[in-house]
C-alpha cells in the first residue's frame, strides 16, 4: 500500500507533463524548418525547384521536397486521387484555366488571392494575368511558367529570300507568299502526329480579328457557329486553300527537323519551343527569331496568347497554411529569379532581372510588362476540357479537309451546347 | 488433426497465388464493375447512375467506331499475325538458312511497342521510307499520307502491329510443326497424299492447339490494342483510328470519367471472355486441352 502511494505521486507528475512535453515540442517544431511535398510532371524542373527550396528554407525556414512522377496521365490520377483526403500533396503542378476549374469548385484549391493581389500591387505581375488562374475574380493557382504563343521563323530561309520579319498582317501575307513562290512552305501545322495542335491557328485567328468574340466563344455566350466565326474561319480556310501550311502526315509530332532543315519558313507555338530547337543545334537571334502574330484588326495587334503552368495549393492539406507561406516567398522577386536563374524558364515576375531571360523573350517580356498586350488563356484551358478535347478533333478534320467548314463549326457548336446545358443543370 | 492438415495442405500452397489473383484481379474487376454503374471524377464521391454509362456508350458513334476499328484490328491480326505467322513457319521449316532468317524475323519481337511505333511513325510520314520507296520503283499513284485518313491509317498500324507480332507467332507455328510425329507424314506420303493434301489433312489439324494459342493471343492483343496507336495517332485525326481500349484510356484519364470508361471496359472484357470460351470450346472440344 504504501509503495503504491509512493509510485502515484511520480505517475501522475508523469501523466500530466506528457501534454505540455508534446505541446512544447510541436512549438518548438515550428521554428525547425519544415519540408513540404511538391509534386509534377516535369524532370527538368527538379533542379529549379531544389534550388528554391534550398533559398526558401534560408529566407523562410520552409523548404520543398520535389516529388517527380514520370507520366502525366498517372501524375493527374495519382493528384486528383488524393486531393479529397490529408493525403493531398501540399503543393503541385496543374493545368491552368478551365483545366483546374473542377478542383475549384469541387472545393479542394487554396484560395490564393491575397497572394497575387500583394504581388499585382508590388508590379510584379499584370494584373490581367490573374484571371487565367481562377474564377469570379478569385485566383486559386499562382503562375509557376507563363509562355508566350509566338510565330518562330527560320532566319537564313527568310535572309535566303530577302524577308524581314513581318510587322504587320499584309506584310506576314507577303512573306508567306514569297515563301509558297519560292517553294518554301509559309507555315508548319501538323494536326497527324500532335492532335491538340489543331486548335492553335483556330485560336490565333480569333485574337487576331476579334479577342472579345473569341472569350465570348470561350465561355458559351457566342456559338461556334456564329456568322462571325464563321468569317473568321473562312480566313483561315482561305489560307490553307493557298497552300500556306505543311500537308498533313508530312512529319511526325518533332516539328523541330523541318524547321531546322528549312522544309518551312515559319511555325507558331508556345515560346517554350525554344528547349527543343536548342536540342536541334538551332540558335536563337542567329538560327531563328520570334515575332509576336500581327493582328488582323488593331484589337488584334494587342493580343498575345498565353498558357500558363500552375502551382496549385491543397485545400485539405495538413500543410495548407506552410504551403501558403512558401508559395507567397516563390512568387516574390527572390524566389522567382532564383527559379528562372536555374531552371532556364522564363519567370512571369515582371520586375525579374533582365539577364534572367532567354535573351529573344527579353523585348516581348518587357513589352507585356510595358501593357502592350491584353493576355488571353489558349484555348486547351480557355473553355471547359470536356468541350476542347471534342472539338480538337472537329478542329483537325478541318484541316485535312477545309470544306468541311459549316460542319466543323454546327459539330462544335452542339458540343459546346450539350456542355453548358448540362453544366448548367448541375 | 493430422489427417485435416494433410486435406488442407495444398490449398495452404496455393494460397499466395490465390490471394495475388485474388487481390489484384478481382479486386479490380469487381471495382471496375462497380463503377461502371456510377458518375465519377476522382474528386467528388461517385454517384449512382444505373445503366445510364452503357447506354451512353452504344448511342456514342465514337464508341461505335471505335468498336468497328477494333474489329478490323482483330480481321487484320488474324490474318497477319496469324495466317502470315503459319506461312512462315511452313516455308521456313523446308529451306537452308532458316535460322538467319527466323532471327531476322523475330527480331522486331524484342523491341519495345514504343519504339516500333516511333520507326513507323518515321516510315508512314508523307516523305517517309514507304513513300520514297513506291516513288523509286514507279508506283507513285499509291503514294499517300498513311496516317491521315481513315480506314488506311488503322490499315497502316495494323501492317506496324503486325511486323512485330509475326515472329512470335511464327515461332509458335514452327514450334507446333516439330511436335507433329514424322511417321504420320511418312504414312500419309505412303498413301500417296501430295504436299498440298498433307498440310490441310495432317499438319493443319495436328496444329489445332497451337492454333487455338496464337488465335487467342492475336485476338485477345488486338481488343487490347492501345499503345501503339496512342503513340502514332492518339486515335486520330479527329478519332478516326481510335480503338476501345483507347476511348477507355481518353475517357478515363483525359475526360475523367471513371464510370463511361469502367462501361467500356467491361464490354471491352465481356466481349473477350465471351470469345475465348467460344473459340476454345469450338477449336478444342475434342482436345486434351478442353
Amino acid at each position: 500500500m504504501n509503495s503504491n502511494r509512493n509510485e502515484f505521486l511520480p505517475r501522475l507528475m508523469a501523466l500530466l507533463l506528457i501534454p505540455a512535453l508534446l505541446l512544447g515540442g510541436s512549438i518548438a517544431a515550428q521554428d525547425e524548418p519544415v519540408t513540404i511535398d511538391w509534386a509534377n510532371d516535369a524532370a527538368w524542373h527538379e533542379a529549379g525547384q531544389d534550388a528554391v527550396s534550398e533559398a526558401s528554407l534560408d529566407a523562410t525556414g520552409i523548404g520543398v521536397n520535389t516529388v517527380i512522377f514520370t507520366s502525366t496521365d498517372s501524375y493527374q490520377a495519382a493528384v486528383r486521387g488524393a486531393l479529397p483526403t490529408d493525403d493531398a500533396f501540399p503543393l503541385f503542378d496543374w493545368w491552368f484555366g478551365y483545366r483546374m476549374k473542377d478542383l475549384v469548385d469541387a472545393g479542394l484549391l487554396a484560395d490564393v488571392t491575397d497572394i497575387w493581389q500583394k504581388h499585382i500591387d508590388n508590379g510584379e505581375y499584370p494584373a490581367s494575368m490573374m484571371g487565367s488562374f481562377g474564377f469570379d475574380g478569385r485566383a486559386y493557382g499562382l503562375p509557376k511558367m507563363i509562355n508566350y504563343w509566338i510565330v518562330f521563323y527560320n532566319k537564313h530561309v527568310f535572309a535566303e529570300h530577302s524577308l524581314e520579319a513581318p510587322t504587320s498582317w499584309d506584310e506576314l501575307m507577303a512573306v508567306a507568299e514569297t515563301l509558297k513562290s519560292n517553294g518554301v512552305t509559309p507555315f508548319g501545322l501538323d494536326v497527324v502526329g500532335c492532335r491538340w495542335c489543331s486548335f492553335i491557328w483556330f485560336e490565333e485567328m480569333m485574337v487576331r480579328v476579334d479577342p472579345a468574340l473569341y472569350q465570348s466563344v470561350m465561355t458559351g455566350e457566342t456559338a461556334y457557329n456564329d456568322p462571325q466565326v464563321i468569317a473568321i474561319m473562312e480566313q483561315w480556310r482561305d489560307l490553307l486553300d493557298a497552300g500556306y501550311f505543311s500537308q498533313p502526315g508530312n512529319f511526325t509530332d518533332n516539328w523541330a527537323e523541318p524547321f531546322v532543315n528549312g522544309s518551312f519558313g515559319m511555325f507558331l507555338i508556345g515560346d517554350w519551343y525554344t528547349a527543343s530547337l536548342e536540342r536541334a543545334g538551332f540558335i536563337a537571334g542567329e538560327d531563328y527569331g520570334i515575332f509576336v502574330m500581327p493582328g488582323i484588326t488593331e484589337a488584334g495587334n494587342r493580343s498575345l496568347i498565353i498558357e500558363g503552368r500552375p502551382l496549385l495549393l491543397a485545400e485539405n492539406s495538413p500543410q495548407r497554411d506552410v504551403a501558403l507561406e512558401f508559395a507567397d516567398y516563390f512568387m516574390g522577386l527572390e524566389g522567382q529569379t532564383v527559379w528562372a536563374e536555374t531552371s532556364d524558364i522564363n519567370s512571369p515576375n515582371l520586375l525579374a532581372p533582365e539577364e534572367t531571360r532567354p535573351g529573344h523573350l527579353v523585348d516581348l517580356a518587357n513589352a507585356v510588362a510595358n501593357g502592350e498586350y491584353e493576355l488571353y488563356t489558349r484555348y486547351w484551358e480557355a473553355t471547359p476540357p470536356q468541350i476542347v478535347e471534342q472539338v480538337v478533333d472537329l478542329l483537325g478534320q478541318f484541316v485535312l479537309d477545309p470544306t468541311a467548314l459549316q460542319t466543323t463549326l454546327d459539330g462544335a457548336e452542339q458540343i459546346a451546347q450539350d456542355y453548358w446545358a448540362s453544366a448548367g443543370s448541375e | 488433426m493430422q489427417a485435416m492438415l494433410r486435406k488442407i495442405e495444398p490449398y495452404l500452397y496455393l494460397l499466395p497465388a490465390l490471394l495475388l489473383v485474388g487481390g489484384l484481379l478481382l479486386y479490380s474487376v469487381a471495382h471496375t464493375l462497380a463503377i461502371s454503374f456510377t458518375d465519377w471524377d476522382l474528386i467528388t464521391p461517385p454517384r449512382f447512375v444505373g445503366l445510364r454509362n452503357y447506354i451512353d456508350a452504344i448511342r456514342d458513334p465514337t464508341f461505335t467506331r471505335s468498336f468497328s476499328n477494333t474489329l478490323v484490328w482483330t480481321g487484320g491480326s488474324l490474318l497477319l499475325p496469324v495466317a502470315g505467322g503459319l506461312l512462315l513457319a511452313v516455308i521456313l521449316e523446308r529451306i537452308p538458312g532458316q535460322r538467319i532468317l527466323k532471327t531476322l524475323i523475330y527480331l522486331p519481337a524484342i523491341l519495345s511497342t514504343t519504339v516500333v511505333a516511333a520507326i513507323w511513325s518515321y516510315v508512314y510520314t508523307n516523305n517517309g521510307v514507304l513513300n520514297e520507296t513506291l516513288r523509286w520503283v514507279g508506283f507513285d499513284a499509291l503514294t499517300r499520307p498513311w496516317l491521315v485518313f481513315a480506314p488506311t491509317n488503322t490499315l497502316a498500324m495494323i501492317v506496324a502491329a503486325s511486323w512485330r507480332a509475326l515472329g512470335p507467332s511464327m515461332v509458335l507455328f514452327l514450334v507446333g510443326l516439330q511436335t507433329i510425329p514424322p511417321e504420320l507424314i511418312e504414312a500419309a506420303k505412303i498413301d500417296g497424299a501430295g504436299e498440298r493434301l498433307i498440310f490441310w489433312r495432317v499438319k493443319l489439324p495436328l496444329l489445332r492447339p497451337i492454333t487455338a494459342i496464337v488465335v487467342i493471343m492475336s485476338v485477345i492483343g488486338s481488343f487490347m490494342t492501345f499503345d501503339l496507336v496512342w503513340v502514332m495517332t492518339q486515335g486520330g485525326p479527329g478519332r478516326s483510328s481510335e480503338t476501345l481500349a483507347v476511348t477507355m484510356y481518353r475517357q478515363a484519364f483525359i475526360m475523367w470519367r471513371m464510370g463511361y470508361a469502367g462501361a467500356v471496359a467491361v464490354i471491352l472484357s465481356t466481349i473477350v471472355i465471351a470469345f475465348s470460351i467460344f473459340y476454345l470450346r469450338a477449336t478444342l472440344k475434342r482436345s486434351a486441352l478442353w
